[in-house]
């Protein structure tokens, strides 16, 4: 389909934050789908990529995506201007909602860096019928933009940063190993690097909190076919590789196998 | 209305166009039915299939490389006997052509296999000896004359659907093989399938696939298949259907001119789910616009 660009606005050093009009199809995407951008009518790039959707503003249509510039592709999308067109597939994934189970009460997100973005539009999305704890970390202060929207849908925001320039001095995981000492949610939610996203997956198995994470891979299609994006899951004992795109992205935590 | 007839026959099957989806692409067609009617295709072949399920390589499978893409799959697939059951009866629903695509480790799991497949309603084998990303994955046997010769007259023996043979531009002479391909009883060739290639990181000093090597598709490699169609089309008698990086209805015309039959189209539907009908369409409109009236006044057309 196609999307015209709504804003695009430089928030932080490479990283930019765009809407995107996409009409009634705004209001279908959960927290945790992405869409698949087309960056150019070029060959070089030639995939897709895949960003996640991190805000929805259901009445007038237009969805938020946050990226960091790293190569071709990103470097396009941050060259688009208001009224550009996007050649987009969405939504894609398959959504927190889908793994969830159903009432959840109360519910803590877990998030580093560039990671937290699908976590936005979950605590967007959910804010209304669970109690929200965002718990996350970022290399510095200067992060502060990401953090920001968590603020309004969150009950409560814990920030842990690198260099203790705000917040916590140290990583996310050891500041939600801290919180679990003193209480437990029905859920966790995580988003991030996979080296955070793997201890995540360990503390919450040691206290015993069900937890689910958004994972990424390199992706081709992002519909389902080609068997790229491919990450291990297990189940009953036994492994097979699920697809990122059309499985996932989002898994139980302690179903992932973070070997490799 | 207009007179055009897309039609083509590739011995003895009739495609409703000229058009097929490319194996390893396309999956089963399911994801793509939410993008396109399956019942426009010329036909669909399948993910290359094996006699047990394979877990295929271990991540990452894809690299973009300028106007390409690396791909180490592996061949992840369900097994024979799961598409038969759960697959099949899903695209015998729709009135396209399907054609199975066969890899195999050693000459008994490909007739085996092939076995199986005989006794089922497809409407073609696609013999792939040609995988770049498995030990034995059928790249072995494709990569000489004598080899390629074997492997199809041993499958053949088996196989009672139309057989294609898909070839490996990874082979010292294509002529060659086309001509072992069409001796040993192949009723239409395939080409060409992926190079073999690699990505590396310059900053981690680490390939980029996990499984190191790849196969290359896409534009990047559309002059070498274009030049390996119309070396094979010279060399045989039989169907020869054409493939490599064809992204558009142009692209698919100048393999027709160089002899394709038909054509396949893979990688293009990564980047666009509706690559294959905008390419039918594409070809439509270059016959209305040049006053052809079947495909055959476009195949093997090429004045050089
Ligand atoms: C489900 C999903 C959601 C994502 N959400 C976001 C998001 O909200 N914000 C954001 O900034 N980034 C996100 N990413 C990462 C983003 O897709 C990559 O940063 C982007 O594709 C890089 O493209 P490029 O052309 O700029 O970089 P290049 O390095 O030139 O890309 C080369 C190739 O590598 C792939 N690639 C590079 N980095 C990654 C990566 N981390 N994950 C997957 N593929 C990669 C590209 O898609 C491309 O095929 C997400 C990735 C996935 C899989
Ligand atoms: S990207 Fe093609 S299956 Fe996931």
């Amino acid at each position: 389909m196609t999307g015209i660009v709504y804003s695009n606005d430089l928030i932080l050093p490479s990283i930019y934050k765009m809407g995107i009009q996409l009409g009634d199809t705004a209001e279908s995407i959960l927290a945790g789908q992405f869409v698949h951008v087309r960056c150019g009518q070029s060959y070089d790039p030639l995939l897709r990529r895949p960003i996640s959707v991190c805000q929805a503003d259901v009445e007038n249509g237009i969805i938020y995506i946050t990226y960091q510039v790293k190569g071709k592709g990103t470097q396009w999308l941050a060259e688009q201007v208001r009224g550009a067109k996007l050649d987009i597939l969405c939504p894609l994934g398959n959504s927190f909602e889908a793994v969830m189970p159903a009432d959840i009460k109360e519910m803590w997100l877990v998030g580093g860096g560039i990671g937290v973005f699908p976590l936005q539009l979950l605590a967007q999305q959910y804010n209304d019928k669970a109690d929200i704890v965002s718990i996350l970390g970022f290399r510095s202060d200067e992060f502060k933009p990401l953090w920001q929207p968590f603020e309004q849908y969150s009950k409560r925001v814990i920030i842990a940063t690198e260099d203790g320039s705000y917040g916590y001095k140290g990583l996310v995981t050891d500041e939600l190993a801290l919180a679990l000492r003193a209480h437990k949610p029905q859920i966790i939610a995580g988003c991030g690097p996979s080296k955070m996203l793997k201890s995540l997956a360990y503390i919450a198995e040691q206290y015993d909190v069900p937890c689910i994470v958004s994972l990424e891979e390199r992706m081709g299609c992002g519909i389902g076919a080609c068997l790229v994006c491919n990450c291990k899951i297990k189940s009953d004992g036994e492994w097979h590789y699920r697809r990122v795109c059309a499985d996932g992205p989002v898994f139980w935590s302690h179903e992932v196998s973070f070997d490799e | 209305m207009n007179d055009i007839n897309m039609c083509v026959d590739i011995c003895g099957v009739k495609l409703k166009n000229p058009v097929i989806a490319a194996s390893g692409t396309f999956a089963f067609g399911r994801e793509y039915s939410r993008y396109l009617d399956l019942n426009k295709l010329g036909g669909i072949s399948v993910k290359g299939l094996t006699l047990y399920p394979k877990e295929g390589n271990p991540p990452p499978r894809i690299a973009e490389t300028a106007a390409g893409i690396l791909n180490s799959v592996g061949l992840q697939n369900p097994g024979v006997d799961a598409f038969i059951s759960n697959e099949l009866p899903y695209l015998k629903q729709f009135d396209t052509v399907v054609i199975a695509n066969l890899a195999g480790n050693s000459r008994d799991e490909y007739c085996v296999a092939a076995d199986k497949l005989d006794k089922v309603d497809i409407d073609m084998l696609e013999l792939n000896i040609s995988c770049p990303n498995v030990k034995e994955g059928g790249l072995s046997f494709g990569a000489t004359p004598e080899s390629v010769y074997d492997i199809t007259r041993q499958v053949r023996n088996y196989c009672h659907h139309p057989l294609v043979v898909k070839l490996s531009p990874n082979v010292g002479n294509i002529k060659d093989v086309a001509s072992a391909a069409q001796n040993a009883g192949a009723d239409a060739l395939s080409l060409i399938n992926t190079l073999l290639g690699m990505a590396i990181d310059s900053h981690t000093r680490k390939p980029i696939l996990g499984n190191v090597t790849g196969g290359l598709s896409g534009p990047a490699i559309k002059p070498v298949a274009l030049y390996m169609v119309w070396q094979a089309a010279q060399t045989v008698d039989i169907p020869v259907i054409g493939m490599g990086g064809i992204m558009n209805g142009n692209d698919a015309i100048e393999f027709m001119l160089a002899g394709a039959v038909a054509v396949q189209v893979g990688t293009a539907n990564l980047i666009e789910p509706t690559a294959t009908v905008r390419i039918i369409d594409d070809i439509e409109r270059y016959m209305l616009d040049n006053g052809l009236k079947t495909i055959k006044d476009i195949t093997g057309g090429l004045i050089c």
